[in-house]
C-alpha cells in the first residue's frame, strides 16, 4: 500500500501544478477563458485510450500466460478506462454547451464513437459481474478486452476521418498550434493524469487482489459449529 | 439570450466535476480496500 500512497501523493503534487498553470495560462483567442476545460478535457480522454490498450494488454498476456494478474490488469485498467471516458463526455457536453450551443450530437463522429466506446466498456464490466467462475470470466472478458481496442483509434482519428463539430488534435507531429503556456499547462496534466492513472490502476490492483482471496476462500456453512449429540454418555464442558 | 453561466463557473464546474468523479472512485477504492483488509 505504500506504492500507492506514494504515487498518491505526486498525482495530487502534479494535479495541483497543472491546475495553478491551467488557471494561469493566457486566455484563448476565440473561446477565452472556456479553452481552459482543454487541460482537463483532453489529458482524460488521453487516458481513457491508455487504459483501454493497457486492458488489451493484459488481456492478450492473459490469453497467453493464463496468470490471474493479467485479468486483475485487464479489469482494473477498464474500470478507470472507463472513470476517464465519462469524464472526457462531461467536461467535453460542459465544454460544448456554451461553445457549440450543445451539449451533445450523435451527428459529429468523435462524440459518437466516444459514447459508443464508453458504452462498449460498461458492457466489458457488465460482463465480468455476469459469469462468476473466474476462469470463464477471464477467458470471456479477456476476448471482449481485445477486440474493443480497435474502438481506440477510431475515436482518435475520427476527427480527421469526418470533419463536422469536434476540433482536429491539439498536439500533432508538426509541432503544436497553441501558446506556449497552454501547452506547457497541458502536458503538465497529462503528465498529472497520468501519475493519477497509475496510483488509482495500483490502488485497483491491491483491492483487486483482495477480493479474489476472499472469493476463493470457502464460506463456514451455517451451523457448523453445532456438533452432533454424544451417545455413550459423556458429558462434554 | 444571456447564458446561464459566467464563463468562469462553466469552467469551475468542469474541474470540479473531473476531480470529485476522481476523488470519489479514490475514496470508494479506499473504502473497498479497509472492508477487506478488516476480513482478512
Amino acid at each position: 500500500m505504500t506504492k500507492v500512497r506514494v504515487l498518491m501523493a505526486l498525482a495530487a503534487i502534479a494535479a495541483g501544478l497543472g491546475l495553478y498553470l491551467a488557471i494561469s495560462a493566457p486566455p484563448e483567442a476565440v473561446q477565452r477563458t472556456y479553452a481552459r476545460i482543454l487541460h482537463i478535457h483532453a489529458p482524460s480522454a488521453w487516458l481513457a485510450f491508455l487504459a483501454f490498450f493497457v486492458t488489451a494488454f493484459g488481456s492478450i498476456m492473459w490469453r497467453i500466460r493464463r496468470k490471474e494478474f493479467w485479468d486483475r490488469l485487464a479489469a482494473s485498467s477498464a474500470e478507470i478506462g472507463v472513470l476517464f471516458t465519462a469524464i472526457a463526455l462531461a467536461t467535453g457536453m460542459i465544454w460544448g454547451k456554451p461553445v457549440w450551443g450543445v451539449f451533445f450530437d450523435w451527428g459529429d463522429a468523435r462524440m459518437a464513437t466516444t459514447a459508443i466506446m464508453l458504452l462498449v466498456y460498461l458492457g466489458y464490466l457488465a460482463l465480468r459481474r455476469a459469469t462468476p467462475d473466474p476462469q470463464l470470466r477471464a477467458a470471456r472478458a479477456s476476448v471482449l478486452g481485445i477486440v474493443a481496442v480497435v474502438q481506440v483509434p477510431l475515436v482518435y482519428f475520427s476527427v480527421n476521418l469526418v470533419r463536422t463539430l469536434h476540433q482536429t488534435q491539439t498536439i500533432r507531429p508538426e509541432g503544436s498550434p497553441i501558446h506556449p503556456a497552454m501547452l506547457r499547462a497541458l502536458l503538465v496534466n497529462l503528465a498529472a493524469f497520468t501519475l493519477i492513472y497509475l496510483a488509482l490502476l495500483a490502488g485497483r490492483m491491491v483491492v483487486g487482489r483482495l477480493e479474489e482471496k476472499a472469493e476463493t476462500e470457502v464460506a463456514p456453512v451455517a451451523g457448523a459449529a453445532v456438533l452432533p449429540p454424544r451417545l455413550d454418555g459423556a458429558i462434554d464442558v | 439570450m444571456e447564458p446561464l453561466m459566467s464563463e468562469n463557473a462553466v469552467v469551475t464546474l468542469a474541474y470540479s466535476v473531473t476531480y470529485s468523479v476522481i476523488a470519489w472512485y479514490a475514496l470508494r477504492l479506499h473504502l473497498r480496500y479497509r472492508r477487506l483488509h478488516r476480513r482478512r
